[in-house]
């Protein structure tokens, strides 16, 4: 049987945005997938995404990254209780025109009773050796279901024909 | 009789109170192919209707590279680590293309996904993300996170996996690939 897959809905940002949020998530999923084609207008070079679920801040954050961004080294690292993952990168004004970032989250068992976890891996593309990637392991202290996701850039704003799509998978 | 109607992107599978929903889903065989003893597959002719296209393969590879009609790439970066207990590496290639495994020992099993987001959308170059692992029962296992973007806003049309740099080693027996659209 092939993967059931189902989106459930996209988005384009049609003019610079400080945050997306897809909002009213349906239960009755098993689990979530977004992917997320970002650039941003930071002059940085790459985007740091913040990602918050059902608008909760707080301490709810927890997650464990490895990643690059040098193009010769891996660097591990992380963040406890914070008030949204910030684990996240995505392509910058740095990046040659028309290029966006590549990311996908996963958040299983997102109407769970129980703490969430989710995980990710993502790229900033440009053309130096400098460019970001990595793999993400989050966990969202909360048991409530999830029924929205924040992509926000830490700072200016996501740029125009940035693009995600959520799924979910049965 | 079953009759199946379709009403606001939802199909039932009757109109009978009852019966239970089907929805369509939103991922679509496209091809697959079985390269063993080649050196390189491609799949061509991609249609454009989908949002994103994924691959998602096993077998027995070296060092794969992945092309497009947009040409070899303008630039990847990979992420790597071995079972060895060893710190983790990363590199810059871009030497004869863009790899989407370092996969050195021929002899085991990998499985890997590769997605191209966007692969239609005439306004963004095209880039690849790909998760692959191979797993061999020894310290030399190995998992590779690797990315890469054309500098095109050309379609994707057609898609090649080339099994190493010099194409002079063919893919083992048991490798397969299958093509996906993701609407």
């Amino acid at each position: 049987m092939a993967l059931q897959l189902f989106k459930i809905a996209d988005l384009l940002v049609e003019s610079p945005a400080s945050s997306v949020t897809f909002s009213s998530i349906p239960q009755g999923y098993t689990d979530l997938i977004l992917f997320v084609s970002f650039r941003s207008s930071t002059e940085d070079i790459a985007n740091n995404t913040w990602l918050t679920f059902n608008g909760v801040g707080g301490t709810a954050y927890t997650s464990r990254t490895i990643y690059t961004s040098n193009g010769t080294s891996a660097v591990s690292g992380g963040e406890v209780g914070t008030a949204r993952s910030s684990q996240l990168f995505t392509s910058s004004s740095t990046s040659p025109a028309k290029t966006f970032g590549n990311m996908l989250i996963h958040v299983p068992n997102y109407s769970s009773s129980k703490i969430k976890s989710w995980s990710a891996d993502w790229a900033c593309e440009n053309t130096a050796a400098s460019c970001h990637l990595g793999l993400v392991a989050g966990q969202f202290d909360s048991t409530a279901a999830i029924t929205s996701i924040n992509l926000q850039p830490y700072c200016c704003a996501w740029l125009a024909n940035s693009t995600a799509t959520l799924y979910g998978i049965l | 009789m079953a009759i199946t109607s379709l009403k606001s992107g939802i199909s039932t599978r009757s109109g009978m109170a009852g019966n239970t929903l089907i929805y369509p889903g939103s991922y679509d065989s496209i091809a697959s192919a079985s390269p063993a003893g080649s050196t390189s597959l491609t799949f061509s002719s991609i249609p454009s209707t989908y949002s994103h296209l994924q691959i998602r393969y096993m077998g027995v590879s070296s060092y794969p590279l992945i092309s497009s009609n947009l040409g070899a790439g303008t630039k990847s970066h990979s992420l790597y680590g071995y079972g060895s207990g060893s710190a983790a590496y990363a590199w810059d290639p871009l030497a004869g293309g863009m790899y989407v495994a370092i996969d050195g020992n021929s002899g085991n099993v990998s499985t890997g996904i590769i997605d191209i987001l966007d692969y239609a959308n005439t306004s963004k170059n095209k880039t690849f993300r790909a998760l692959h692992g191979r797993e061999t029962n020894t310290a030399d296992s190995s998992i590779h996170f690797a990315s890469g973007f054309w500098n095109s806003t050309s379609a994707i049309s057609s898609i090649t996996i080339t099994n190493n740099v010099s194409g002079s080693v063919a893919f083992g027996t048991g490798t397969s690939f299958a093509l996906y659209g993701v609407n």
